[in-house]
């Protein structure tokens, strides 16, 4: 292998909001390739993880390395390998996709050639009707599709989506699914953050995180047979009950 | 009675648990008094004035006729059953707005000017409105200075004796400010309901008291009655404001103008409720409130352009405009220390206005609430 | 206890709800499942007499309310979509409002009201005021707020949306209590791995009811069967065979390590899927949901 290091290495990552310690020294690796599913309760510092390793929220102590760099002293160059979809990323309601499109490839620093070929891409993904919709009124699924889209326009090689099927319907969720299987398949690393315990079974591995520590990390499957649980979300309650509720 | 105090209860830790939004509704009305009470100015072009003839000569005659060719004043000298205006009775004009100016022709005019003598006329001017009381002053110096020249050819046979009533400072503030605080007082107030039903909206709360056994009344009621109390500490605050900082002098009883306020203020609340009906969120809500308070009350009531020289439509749309009555009630309790008795079509009219609204707002929510029904 | 006899809603051009038939039975646990915009907010907005049904009847206990709203209101807890108490007012002022305008008697409501508190695990936050407690709990204040008028029948419209995992589960678990004593709970979920908790679910798409059943006889009456199967090789390999096969497309997807697939009819798909591994598995809500809706 060429890149020794992980896609993603967290040591002892902490982070704390005046007194209260929103991450208390969480460490894991996401493996190049890998699809990670990082579940928890509100509050237990998903977003709040997944933010220091963009480097959008500074670390209180320990280290983030994306693909070997450091994110503290190397965040310009660990900046261009993440592409980072937010709980709350929205596109612009009241721009058509297109025009979203647009605008989001001009201040990614694409060259006009590249944004061309993106262009073109997302018109095959998506109807051209759809494009030419507000975002407002495109529904939800699809709406997440041009969303996702729109973050990988600069072709990162680690992606980390936050709660990215929130509020999506049943369907659309399979489809997104698919469409990371897609991203996958290209060779890309995914972090994803999830409320909906059945996508467990999605990913290659799962982290469960609460009160900002990491309670359980595994394959999904493994986990399942370790613990002698016959159901996901029977271990959530197992992994959290056996930390301790505050 | 128990749903309507559970429902006035919780208005209240509305109010308390929010000292910003508290703070804003005392803080807005300082900023706009602050920034409008320097800076608005206007022109008017018409003056009712009174003429109280004391010497019924051929000379007061003329100079009577001559006022009254002016269009610039609408001279009247008779009172309403026909008999000539007596002092007392002039001045009890001036005092309720009825007239801007009196003019008073002492009754030795004509022994005066055949000995050769030069006479003083009187001239009372209602300086509670500036623009107004500079004009009719000019006008009337303007028409005396003519008549001297046709009379004797340039000497100063006639002199003006003015003496300007209720604000003989002549300062603008003192008739802006009362104008303001009337204004001011119907849009936070109507804001005060407008926002505290759309919040309901907003959150989805307004389903459950939908549901509920309470009385569509019962609802507005308990949602009016704490910002009654809200809005008359506002307005008190307003005017103690504009006494200590404009030194503008409460001449007439400030428990007599806090009733009319009273009255001002349900129509302002009832007007925020029919507002919320149709503003599905906060925003809307405020936008329209101040839309629909401001723009009228400035324009349309008087405090801006006088009510004579509006059209016949919008003159007319200036009578279901509570900040009318109001207007002139505030400007003659503060300015000329005018009394309840002086009042009484203006009380009766806010509170015909009021009550009016106050069931309009309860049909429009019972209506809203009873999508069925 | 209620039943809605061919109701319909109309919004413009948009049907929203469209010849609704269903039962909501008594003493049970009632899930109306489907995608946002499915109609489940309207239905239960009808029911409750906050939107004007354009035809259909509702019957509760037997008998057609005939407009009557009040005789729902009056045995029923509403929780409105996406409903938040007031977040200025503390949790016991906000309890304590929601029993005065329902007209719960003082000394009933303050039983209730610590029963409720210590039941949803509560009690410590008190005080607190609603806007600072976290999803889960604002939820659990807004569940303990309708209850306090003793409603038979407990409506909830979309009660766990946005709501985390943990919470969602400790949610349910009051739910479970209810029906325990006996009251009718009907609610509406995005969430088809929870709506499989409920004893009779119905699907909704597009205002229409598209099946309506226990778990158990959706499962009898599911025209396919399941199968859980470990690819021979590299599963993305696998999978363009699979998107390639006319018989198979449409009806497998990966997940994980693993493809599920249906199959209608007889045999197998492993005959079509190199294997190492294949088990047969009961189908989820959500397999059963995708399937109906792309039928229909």
């Amino acid at each position: 292998m060429s890149h020794p290091a992980p896609a993603i290495a967290v040591r002892d990552l902490r982070k704390d909001f005046g007194v209260f310690q929103a991450v208390r020294g969480v460490s894991f690796d996401v493996a190049r390739g890998e699809i990670v599913g990082f579940l928890g309760p509100n509050g237990a510092g998903k977003t709040t993880t997944i933010k220091m390793i963009t480097g959008l929220l500074k670390i209180t102590s320990g280290t983030v390395r994306v693909d070997g760099l450091d994110n503290r002293t190397q965040l310009v160059q660990v900046k261009r390998k993440l592409g980072y979809m937010s709980q709350k990323f929205s596109l612009y309601p009241l721009l058509t996709a297109r025009e979203n499109i647009e605008f989001f490839g001009g201040i990614s620093g694409l060259s006009p050639r590249e944004r061309a070929r993106h262009q073109a891409r997302m018109e095959e993904l998506v109807p051209a009707a759809v494009l030419r919709q507000k975002v407002q009124d495109i529904p939800p699924g699809l709406r997440q599709k041009v969303a996702m889209f729109v973050c990988l326009m600069p072709d990162p090689g680690i992606v980390l989506l936050d709660e990215p099927t929130s509020g999506v319907d049943p369907e659309a969720r399979r489809v997104f699914w698919n469409d990371i299987y897609g991203l996958k398949k290209l060779g890309k690393t995914l972090l994803v953050s999830t409320h909906n315990l059945d996508e467990a079974e999605y990913c290659d591995r799962i982290l469960i995180i609460h009160n900002g520590e990491l309670v359980a990390a595994g394959a999904p499957d493994e986990l399942l047979r370790q613990r002698r649980k016959a159901s996901i979300e029977e271990l959530f309650k197992d992994a959290i009950e056996e930390h301790g509720q505050d | 009675m128990g749903r309507i105090k559970a429902i006035i209860t919780k208005e209240f830790f509305h109010i308390l648990r929010d000292p910003r939004s508290l703070t804003l509704v005392f803080i807005i009305p300082l900023v706009m008094i602050f920034i409008l009470g320097y800076s608005i100015s206007y022109d008017l072009n018409r003056v009712a004035a009174a003429v109280v003839d004391l010497s019924q000569s051929r000379l007061s005659r003329q100079l009577v006729r001559a006022f009254a060719a002016n269009p610039v004043f609408a001279v009247r000298s008779r009172d309403g059953a026909g008999n000539r205006l007596s002092l007392a009775a002039a001045e009890d004009l001036l005092r309720r707005g009825e007239v801007r100016e009196v003019i008073i022709v002492p009754a030795d005019l004509a022994q005066r000017h055949a000995a050769g003598r030069p006479a003083e006329i009187g001239l009372v001017i209602d300086g509670s409105d500036v623009n107004v009381a500079n004009l009719a002053y000019q006008y009337s110096e303007r028409i005396l200075l003519d008549l001297n020249a046709a009379l004797m050819g340039g000497g100063r046979l006639l002199r003006l004796g003015t003496k300007v009533y209720f604000n003989p400072e002549a300062r603008s503030q003192f008739f802006f400010i009362p104008g303001l605080v009337a204004v001011i007082l119907l849009m936070i107030s109507a804001m005060l309901t407008s926002l505290s039903i759309a919040r309901e909206r907003e959150t989805g709360s307004i389903a459950l008291l939908f549901i509920s056994p309470l009385k569509s009344g019962e609802i507005i009621v308990g949602k009016t009655i704490p910002y009654i109390i809200v809005s008359l500490l506002d307005g008190a605050f307003i005017l103690l404001f504009a006494r200590f900082w404009f030194g503008i002098p409460i001449r007439g009883s400030l428990l007599v103008l806090l009733l009319f306020a009273l009255l001002y203020i349900v129509a302002g609340l009832a007007l925020g409720i029919l507002i919320s009906t149709t503003a599905p969120t906060q925003r809307t809500a405020m936008l329209a409130t101040m839309l629909i308070t401001m723009l009228p009350s400035f324009l349309l009531s008087g405090f801006i352009f006088p009510l004579d020289s509006l059209g016949w439509a919008l003159r007319a749309l200036s009578y279901v405009i509570p900040a009318t009555y109001f207007l002139r009630i505030i400007r003659g309790v503060v300015l000329k220390g005018a009394e309840l008795r002086h009042f009484l079509f203006e009380g009766g009219m806010l509170l015909a206005l009021s009550l009016l609204l106050l069931a309009a707002a309860t049909r429009k929510f019972a209506r809203q609430r009873k999508a069925v029904q | 206890m209620v039943r809605l006899e061919h109701i319909s809603k109309q919004f413009g051009a948009i049907r929203a709800v469209d010849d609704v038939t269903l039962d909501i039975p008594g003493g049970a646990i009632t899930i109306l499942a489907g995608a946002d915009g499915a109609g489940k907010s309207t239905l239960f907005k009808m029911l409750v007499g906050l939107a004007k049904k354009d035809a259909g009847a509702i019957l509760l206990d037997g008998t057609d309310i005939n407009g009557d709203y009040s005789r729902v209101t009056a045995v029923c807890g509403y929780m409105p979509e996406r409903f938040s108490l007031y977040s200025d007012l503390s949790v016991e002022e906000n309890m304590d409002f929601f029993a005065a305008v329902q007209q719960v008697p003082a000394p009933r409501r303050r039983e209730l009201k610590e029963r409720l508190l210590q039941r949803t695990g509560m009690a410590p936050f008190r005080r607190r005021r609603a806007g600072a407690l976290s999803g889960g709990m604002k939820q659990k204040l807004a569940l303990s707020s309708i209850l306090l008028s003793s409603p038979r029948l407990i409506i909830l419209d979309e009660p766990t949306t946005g709501v985390d995992p943990l919470s969602r589960i400790e949610f349910f678990a009051i739910i479970e209590d209810l029906k325990k004593e006996g009251r009718t709970i009907v609610m509406s979920t995005p969430y088809l791995d929870e709506a499989e908790k409920g004893d009779h679910i119905v699907f909704i798409r597009n205002g229409r009811v598209m099946r309506q059943d226990s778990l158990a006889g959706l499962r009898a009456s599911f025209p396919a069967r399941l199968f859980r199967i470990l690819p021979a090789g590299n599963i993305f390999e696998v999978m363009r065979q699979v998107a390639a096969d006319p018989d198979l497309a449409g009806r497998a997807h990966p997940r994980g390590r693993y493809i599920r697939c249906l199959q209608t009819g007889a045999g197998d798909p492993g005959e079509r899927i190199p294997h190492l591994e294949m088990v047969e598995e009961q189908p989820t809500l959500e397999d059963m949901y995708i399937y109906y809706e792309r039928q229909a």
